[in-house]
């Protein structure tokens, strides 16, 4: 038998992987066979040097601690319907940073379908893009998407109707108006609401006013049964308005190399 | 009623069986991420989803490897995307270096006499795929049938992302040996 055959199966030779009969081959070879044996013996030493001395990274007490905390409130924890959040609890408010209308649907049609599954009502509120095509991207994946629409879960609103409903934009109406919709939701036995706003409309007159809209958001979210996610064109913030989207915002979703990343930001 | 005392004893089943693991997942995490703070959140991340789908798990079998496979999953998902460093050494020409016995030091003294922290940077150079299994065999000591689960991917191919993990990390290691000069060209 060839040594360079035998090598292949030196690994699972030394971790005890092969089937008796197979053993035997690489026995009898290593028998006679000097060279494959001081092979086998350089993969012990590699697998032990692995073991011994690469060790063993014990986890931090604190861990234990914030683990069992966190199964304490497991019952919190959503679908985001996003790869890149994964699970995300009730109170979070995240942003996402998009550069065309597709950026835009990657991420919000995913979250939208699934809160509507998850028994949520759901807001999206638009800027860039019609209603219509809202609808037509949220047929990709539920197909009865009117029946959402017309029983009350899915609400597509129009940034006009909710952040400029009094004909400019008012913090503490739009808060108000988000915190009644959620009582809203958990009065007509949704498990919550899950709303997505677009700020696309937003210029430097009143980015501030927003950003404090924002904090306020924040302050206020807590222990309450909302998902927040807020959508920014990117190449239309300047850096100090992406600083401020980092700061009030717990992830902040921006695509590199073709695919969705978070940055965590408290 | 009822549903709170229910809630509270699958909690504690859970909870009984999975925090003895969770130093090996901390340790995986850690090796994956090369971040404390994202370890711990991986960690985390994974204890939340197994417990969220404790239900679907399969008693009798192998409740390590499951939890593995989460931390796996979340792993690629969510944080391999994040990773700021780059791997650190490109490595060629691996499977055609099919004689390394040293000339004059026997190579297992050799890397023996390696510093903990150049054997950490030789692991950490090999591409992930074979870190990785590397990791689930040589640190957490799984079968190839438990690692192809967590892997989701044919015992043939751990076999051979074994085989050709071990010889991606005993040229890494002869690298460091060379730069320590232990070894000569």
């Amino acid at each position: 038998m060839e040594c360079k055959y035998i090598c292949k199966f030196l690994c699972a030779y030394l971790d005890e992987e092969l089937s008796l009969e197979k053993a035997e081959v690489i026995n009898e070879h290593l028998s006679w066979c000097n060279s494959c044996r001081e092979e086998l013996e350089i993969q012990l030493v590699l697998k032990s040097l692995v073991h011994e001395r690469f060790g063993y990274v014990k986890a931090p007490d604190s861990l234990l601690i914030s683990v069992i905390s966190e199964l304490e409130h497991a019952e919190e924890y959503r679908e985001s319907g996003i790869q890149a959040l994964d699970l995300i609890r009730w109170g979070t408010h995240v942003a996402q940073l998009y550069k065309d209308k597709e950026d835009l649907k990657e991420v919000l049609v995913p979250y939208i379908s699934m809160g509507l599954e998850q028994n949520e009502m759901c807001m999206w509120i638009t800027c860039c893009i019609s209603e219509e095509e809202v609808k037509e991207s949220l047929k990709s994946n539920i197909s009865n998407i009117q029946n959402y629409i017309d029983k009350g879960q899915l609400r597509i609103i129009s940034y006009k109707d909710w952040y400029l409903k009094n004909g400019c934009f008012d913090c503490q109406c739009t808060l108000e108006s988000s915190f009644h919709i959620s009582k809203q939701a958990i009065s007509c036995g949704y498990s919550g609401i899950r709303i997505t706003g677009d700020s696309a409309w937003l210029d430097e007159s009143n980015w501030s006013n927003f950003m404090k809209y924002e904090n306020q958001v924040n302050a206020s979210m807590n222990g309450q049964k909302i998902l927040i996610l807020c959508t920014y064109v990117e190449n239309r913030c300047s850096h100090d308005h992406i600083t401020d989207v980092i700061n009030t915002h717990k992830y902040v979703l921006s695509k590199a190399e073709d695919s969705w990343m978070i940055k965590r930001t408290c | 009623m009822g549903y709170a005392p229910a809630l509270d004893k699958r909690k504690k089943e859970f909870e009984e069986i999975s925090v003895q693991y969770m130093n090996s997942l901390y340790n995986a995490a850690v090796r994956l991420t090369r971040d404390g703070s994202d370890a711990q959140d991986l960690v985390q991340d994974t204890y939340l989803r197994a417990y969220r789908f404790f239900d679907r798990f399969e008693k009798g079998t192998n409740f390590k490897a499951w939890l593995f496979k989460i931390l796996k999953n979340i792993y690629i998902n969510k944080y391999r995307k994040q990773q700021k460093l780059p791997q650190m050494v490109e490595i060629s020409n691996v499977e055609s270096t099919s004689s390394l016995a040293s000339n004059i030091t026997p190579e297992n003294e050799v890397f023996d006499s390696l510093l903990d922290d150049d054997i950490s940077k030789a692991i950490y150079s090999i591409p992930e795929e074979f870190r990785l299994v590397i990791i689930l065999s040589d640190l957490e000591s799984f079968s190839y049938k438990e690692i192809s689960e967590i892997l989701e991917c044919p015992i043939g191919t751990v076999m051979s992302r074994l085989h050709r993990g071990r010889r991606l990390l005993r040229e890494s290691l002869r690298e460091y040996a060379r730069k320590r000069g232990y070894v000569k060209d």
